[in-house]
């Protein structure tokens, strides 16, 4: 069952009491240097590489 | 003698039996364990074989919900969209069910990041973050100028549930 709009009402309170104890990338300014997903994808997929010495 | 015999046998199945009854509402520790290292009082478990914790919150529903954002600007980002919510199981979904895996196994990631140590800080290129950062990507598709940002939300009971935040992630572009 999704969230109804009262309980989206107290998850918008709940990350916005997040972000303030986190002080974190959540702010607008960091939206303008997110992570990118072909980016940590890359990053899994070169850490499973075998090391070539 | 053979009677002997056979009321000591009868005796000690009748004993098993209700060693084995009184196990099925019991948690046996490790030392009640070590008592019974041949495990001859069974203690049945059929479909849950793990189990559960004694704490309210191993019984929360678990959702996956992800909001977007015009990259670099300033303001409130968009409205929390559900990418993945429990279920309402028919009739039906007992014949076909498709989605029934892969539902169970995003929730098993939700699950994952929503008990994970908030002191901790989780890695984004982990498998369970990577799964459900695809998921939303894919049940959001938000255009390539926006970011997108997921929470992982845990809800207790039916009627007036608490909601709680367990999870929020970074925010990420395709």
């Amino acid at each position: 069952m999704k969230l109804d709009a009262l309980e989206l009402q107290k998850l918008e309170q709940q990350v916005l009491a997040w972000e303030q104890q986190k002080d974190c990338q959540d702010t607008a300014g960091s939206r303008a240097g997110p992570l990118s997903l072909t980016g940590l994808l890359d990053q899994r997929r070169r850490a499973l590489e075998p090391r070539v010495d | 003698m053979i009677e002997l015999f056979a009321s000591i046998a009868l005796a000690a199945v009748v004993l098993l039996l209700a060693a084995s009854l009184v196990q099925q509402f019991r948690t046996v520790g490790s030392r009640g364990r070590l008592l019974d290292a041949l495990a001859l009082v069974p203690q049945w478990k059929f479909f849950a074989q793990n189990e559960l914790g004694r704490e309210p919150d191993w019984l929360d529903d678990w959702h996956l919900l992800a909001r977007v954002a015009v990259i670099g600007a300033e303001g409130q980002p968009g409205p929390w969209q559900p990418v993945l919510a429990p279920a309402v199981r028919t009739g039906w979904h007992f014949i076909w069910n498709p989605h029934r895996r892969s539902r169970a196994q995003l929730l098993a990631c939700a699950e994952l990041l929503g008990r994970s140590d908030p002191a901790e800080p989780v890695n984004p290129a982990g498998i369970a973050y990577l799964t459900l950062l695809r998921a939303c990507f894919e049940g959001i598709s938000p255009g390539s100028d926006k970011s997108l940002q997921f929470a992982v939300v845990a809800t207790r009971g039916r009627d007036q549930r608490p909601v709680f935040l367990r999870y929020l992630s970074l925010w990420h572009v395709r």
